[in-house]
């Protein structure tokens, strides 16, 4: 009697309430993005707003289990878990279910479900169990080989059921990795090779070569901060020089071959080796190495692009980068998607008035593309208050991680954050075209029992470990 | 080095991240309104709802002019996706080659900028209703593709068809000028179609519906709130009397010229006859296409409204006015002689015919003499109260411009043209400034030379003379659905002569018809008991035969018609103008004919192709 008195009271309530208010907005979305009048009650199980009920409810279920469960059990399941699942992704892998071009599916009668949403539970309790593990250090090699080696497996199952958005999912864990000990420069490094990526994809070479130079300048300069003032005089030359050249040459449409991209690099190097001689090798290496490799790196970029990715993949970068407009085509979905958010003005058109969503000019309405409906019959009004609760959530979560007296409960509490964070960002990120298409659904709103599931089960696992803080 | 907790970068990070997605998310939804209209086009559809355009009665109210409805298929060029060709043409009952030429050719046009691509445009032309009902059923088969129902001209009447005019197709030019019309929309051109389109045309209406995305229709628009109805247009009751207009278009046959008649005491129209005539129907949306060109290349040019555009030379029918002015300036009385010996045989000389001479003002008129007018119009001319001949002559335009001639009598038939009527300036041109003088000019005593009237004018002057000095404005329509009238057409018109003047003209024109015995000359218009008054005209014409012309107003007292008749290259006056001016009158005021042998040689007669130009 006492224990349940207290487990009630340590309950992170907030939370349950934003996790409440969150997955009935999602209902509501889905009867309003599916809606007809033809089925016009909200029980209506021949619908889907008549089923995500059902799911709601198996979800409210599943969290209570959850509570009721001894929390000894999570860090002893752990590895069972990790390993059944992964067995499971094995599974699909043979005798699985394609939809939509993705082979992630397993059938149970006529239930759908996708294994690799419970992955991201078993992978993040099993990261979990073993960085928390006493004498584990992020930084010593075979820790590292460890964690590679629990995150690249599952990863590389889903990628090979050309689940891309899922195994895209797995680079959250990054964000507990940093909190954990890892150093920001591996997250800065990742994100300025995805920078360069779109930059050399969107600019041409001679471009990005100067930018990259300008960069390396830079960095050069910021590592001798006592030489500035002698260099600047010297840079400030060079980068004239180059902006004239990029002007002339697009003044003057000159085509310029690439022996000449090269007679530039030499000079560049040259340069660079010339300043920075009177200062340390070091440094002088850093840059030159730097520079070389983003080079390198840009170059290789097209080769990437063309030989290594998927068709679908490539025409959902270029739509997003606007490399193209084909309205048509792939790019349809996040135009209409653009167009029906767009229409939603400041208040929205109102619940159930929403016409792009519900005649279907969206794709995908009810599940990876929610946000849409939320974005035109709310407006931008509604669309902040959602966004309002999803960082709420997110707060809570850092809050909770950090009042744990033991590490296995707040690493799983950055994992459920960065899992939550990347699957709002992105999908949010996707429906406004600021990022490409990327099929992930919108965490507590999108319809479907595997990712409601998941979501609840991760949280719920947070707030039984949380009671024992 | 500074240490910031892990965490808060992490959540530090995030925001920044929230704040970008916010960001763009504004852009889209408050600053951008791009998007909204793009939704709107997405997802509703506007059917344009057309008004049934008003119709044309008669004075009798005999339908004139109805509507029936037609089918079209269109297109909005953009929204066209891929379909079965075959299918369609099943559908639609087509063959495949027409199918595809109708498709080459709409993308021509559309790659021309011919067509916007919004624009709904119409691509098969008038099928049938059970092509339009099976067809509508399977039109989400074939996006893009649309119908239309609407309502062309259905015409009852077989004549008048340049009074009533046409309607077509909106072109360029009257999109831009008037943002009312959209492509496929139908314009009143030509006639009481053009003049009246304003009231005729009704109004769109608008029914908005909400479609899916596969161009289904799904609900009404926030269930009609924004639609508008559309609005018929009013109907018209026009002047015209369609048996006396068939009548005059059948004594017309064969003959080019015009006959205009007018109630005088409104200045209704009665029936206005531009021959050669041609069906109405010649021009309704069926046949259109290929008749337009044949009626336009046609050398007779059955387009071109004679009545109210051919400034014919009015001949002997303007001595009255002549009298008229010589009257009220006073130059001559009833009881002025002057003698005739087959002519007026100063300077370069004016013929006449034989007649008793000397003739005062009312056998002049009677007998149609030439150097009666010569010498009243050299009396006014050359009035000593005028200093000079440019005073007195512009004296004289003014009264015939009182009577209408020289301008446009500012009716409701659309295209009225001027006329023609000299100024001093001409003559200064033509011979000098100061170098013309009564005898320069003396073809104007007998309505030859620099003189041109239309038969609209001219019948608008027998009227103000049947009601001894005024005019109504003559006019087409008269009545437009309850509304009335524009008021000027109720305005009486006074003239620069006073009544007591035109009484005495009136009983020339009487003994011209009616005088028995040498020199009636218009004794082939007499009819019994109608009193008609009348006066021939012989206008010479330098490019061939003369024209015939015969202008009458009738009964005397309490007129009820006055007619205008020109027959081109027909000769004499005497000859076929009075004749069917006569038979104009007979059959209006009695419904009967009484003499059928002149009917029948008029109507049996073929007076076309005798102008020297062949």
């Amino acid at each position: 009697m006492n224990r349940q008195k207290n487990i009630l009271q340590a309950l992170d309530w907030k939370t349950i309430a934003v996790y409440i208010i969150l997955v009935f907005t999602g209902w509501i979305c889905i009867y309003s993005s599916v809606y007809n009048t033809e089925h016009s009650s909200i029980f209506d199980m021949s619908q889907r707003y008549g089923m995500q009920i059902i799911w709601i409810g198996t979800a409210f279920l599943l969290a209570v289990f959850i509570l009721c469960m001894d929390v000894k059990m999570f860090t002893v399941l752990s590895i069972p878990l990790y390993l059944f699942t992964l067995l499971l992704l094995v599974f699909v892998l043979v005798s699985g279910l394609e939809i939509n071009g993705s082979k992630s599916w397993l059938a149970i009668g006529s239930i759908h479900i996708q294994p690799s949403e419970f992955m991201k539970i078993a992978t993040s309790l099993m990261a979990a169990y073993v960085i928390s593990e006493y004498g584990f250090k992020i930084s010593s090699f075979t820790n590292t080989l460890k964690l590679l080696v629990i995150f690249a497996v599952p990863t590389g199952l889903i990628l090979m059921q050309k689940d891309t958005g899922s195994a895209l999912v797995f680079s959250s864990f990054l964000i507990m990795l940093y909190r954990e000990g890892m150093s920001g420069w591996i997250i800065i490094g990742i994100i300025y090779l995805s920078v360069l990526f779109i930059v050399s994809l969107l600019l041409p070479t001679l471009e990005t070569v100067c930018i990259l130079t300008a960069l390396s300048i830079l960095i050069y300069l910021v590592l001798h901060f006592n030489v500035l003032w002698k260099s600047i005089k010297k840079a400030f030359i060079f980068i004239t020089a180059l902006i004239l050249a990029i002007f002339i040459r697009n003044e003057a449409d000159i085509r310029i071959e690439t022996h000449y991209v090269i007679l530039i690099f030499v000079a560049v190097s040259l340069l660079i080796f010339i300043i920075s001689y009177k200062g340390k090798i070091a440094k002088m290496l850093f840059t030159a190495i730097f520079f070389f490799s983003s080079v390198l790196i840009s170059f290789s970029v097209d080769y990437v692009f063309n030989n290594f990715l998927k068709q679908h993949q490539k025409d959902r970068i270029e739509d997003m980068l606007n490399m193209r407009v084909d309205l048509q085509g792939t790019g349809y979905n996040v135009n209409q998607s653009k167009i029906a958010i767009g229409s939603g003005g400041l208040f929205g058109q109102g619940f159930l008035q929403g016409t792009q969503t519900k005649f279907k000019f969206v794709p995908e309405q009810s599940t990876d593309f929610i946000f849409c409906t939320v974005g035109e019959e709310t407006g931008f009004a509604g669309c902040l208050i959602l966004i309002g609760l999803y960082l709420f959530l997110l707060f809570r979560i850092i809050k909770i991680a950090e009042r744990q007296r033991f590490a296995f409960t707040r690493i799983f509490a950055y994992c459920t954050f960065g899992i939550l964070f990347f699957h709002f960002a992105v999908n949010i990120s996707m429906t406004i075209g600021l990022i490409p298409v990327i099929g992930i659904p919108l965490p507590f709103l999108s319809y479907g029992g595997s990712s409601l599931w998941t979501f609840t089960a991760m949280l719920f696992i947070l707030l039984k470990l949380d009671t024992k803080r | 080095m500074l240490i910031i907790n892990k965490n808060k970068i992490v959540l530090f990070a995030a925001c920044i991240v929230v704040l970008i997605i916010v960001s763009k998310l504004f852009y889209i939804q408050v600053i951008n309104d791009e998007y909204r209209q793009t939704a709107k086009r997405n997802a509703l559809y506007y059917q344009t709802q057309y008004p049934a355009r008003g119709l044309i009665y008669d004075r009798n109210k005999n339908v004139l002019v109805s509507n029936q409805t037609m089918y079209d298929i269109t297109v909005i060029p953009r929204e066209i996706g891929s379909f079965d060709t075959l299918e369609l043409c099943k559908i639609l009952n087509l063959t495949e080659e027409f199918m595809k030429q109708s498709l080459t050719e709409l993308a021509k046009k559309y790659r021309n900028k011919g067509i916007a691509s919004y624009q709904q445009t119409p691509i098969i032309k008038h099928i049938s209703i059970e092509a339009y009902t099976k067809f509508q059923e399977k039109l989400y088969k074939f996006p893009g593709f649309y119908t239309r129902a609407y309502t062309a001209r259905k015409y009852t009447t077989k004549s008048a068809a340049n009074v009533l005019g046409y309607i077509t197709e909106v072109d360029k030019n009257d999109i831009s000028s008037d943002n009312y019309y959209q492509q496929g929309d139908f314009i009143g051109k030509n006639g009481i179609e053009a003049r009246y389109e304003n009231e005729l045309r009704g109004q769109k209406g608008v029914a908005i519906y909400t479609r899916d995305v596969l161009n289904r229709i799904q609900a009404h628009y926030k269930n009609g709130a924004e639609d508008s109805m559309a609005i018929t247009g009013l109907d018209l009751i026009c002047t015209i009397d369609s048996a006396l207009q068939n009548y005059g278009e059948k004594l017309m046959k064969n003959k080019s010229g015009s006959i205009v008649a007018i109630e005088p005491e409104t200045g209704e129209i009665l029936a206005l006859i531009s021959s050669p005539c041609f069906d109405p129907s010649l021009l309704d949306e069926e046949n259109r296409v290929t008749n337009y060109k044949k009626l336009l290349d046609d050398r007779h040019k059955p387009l071109f409204n004679r009545a109210i555009m051919s400034p014919y030379p009015p001949g002997s029918i303007f001595k009255i006015a002549n009298a008229l002015v010589g009257l009220q300036e006073n130059v001559i009385t009833p009881d002025t002689y002057y003698s005739c010996a087959m002519g007026y045989h100063v300077g370069r000389g004016v013929g006449c015919h034989s007649h008793p001479s000397p003739v005062n003002m009312t056998h002049s008129i009677y007998m149609s003499c030439n150097a009666y007018y010569c010498h009243t119009f050299r009396n006014i001319i050359d009035n000593p109260k005028y200093e000079s001949i440019y005073e007195s002559f512009d004296k004289w335009i003014e009264y015939c411009s009182s009577f209408g001639f020289g301008q446009k009598l500012d009716s409701d038939l659309y295209g009225e043209k001027n006329g023609k009527m000299p100024s001093t300036k001409t003559y200064d041109n033509l011979h000098g400034k100061n170098r013309w003088k009564s005898l320069s000019i003396i073809s104007l005593a007998i309505g030859q030379g620099e003189i041109g009237c239309t038969p609209l004018q001219t019948a608008n002057f027998m009227a103000t003379i049947a009601n001894r000095g005024y005019y109504y404005i003559p006019h087409i329509v008269k009545d437009i659905e309850g509304k009335g009238i524009d008021s000027k057409f109720q305005q009486k018109h006074y003239t620069a002569v006073d009544t007591a003047n035109y009484k005495k003209v009136i009983d020339g024109m009487y003994l011209a018809v009616n005088g028995m015995g040498i020199g009636n000359t218009a004794g082939r218009a007499y009819v019994k008991n109608l009193d008609i008054c009348g006066k021939t005209g012989t206008a010479q014409n330098p490019l061939g035969e003369d024209h015939s012309t015969f202008a009458c107003f009738a009964p005397r007292n309490n007129p009820r018609i006055a007619v205008a008749v020109y027959v081109e290259n027909a000769g004499y006056g005497a000859a076929w103008a009075a004749p069917i001016a006569s038979l104009i009158v007979e059959k209006y005021l009695t419904g009967t004919v009484t003499r059928p042998y002149e009917e029948e040689r008029i109507i049996n007669a073929n007076l076309l192709n005798k102008d020297k130009i062949q």
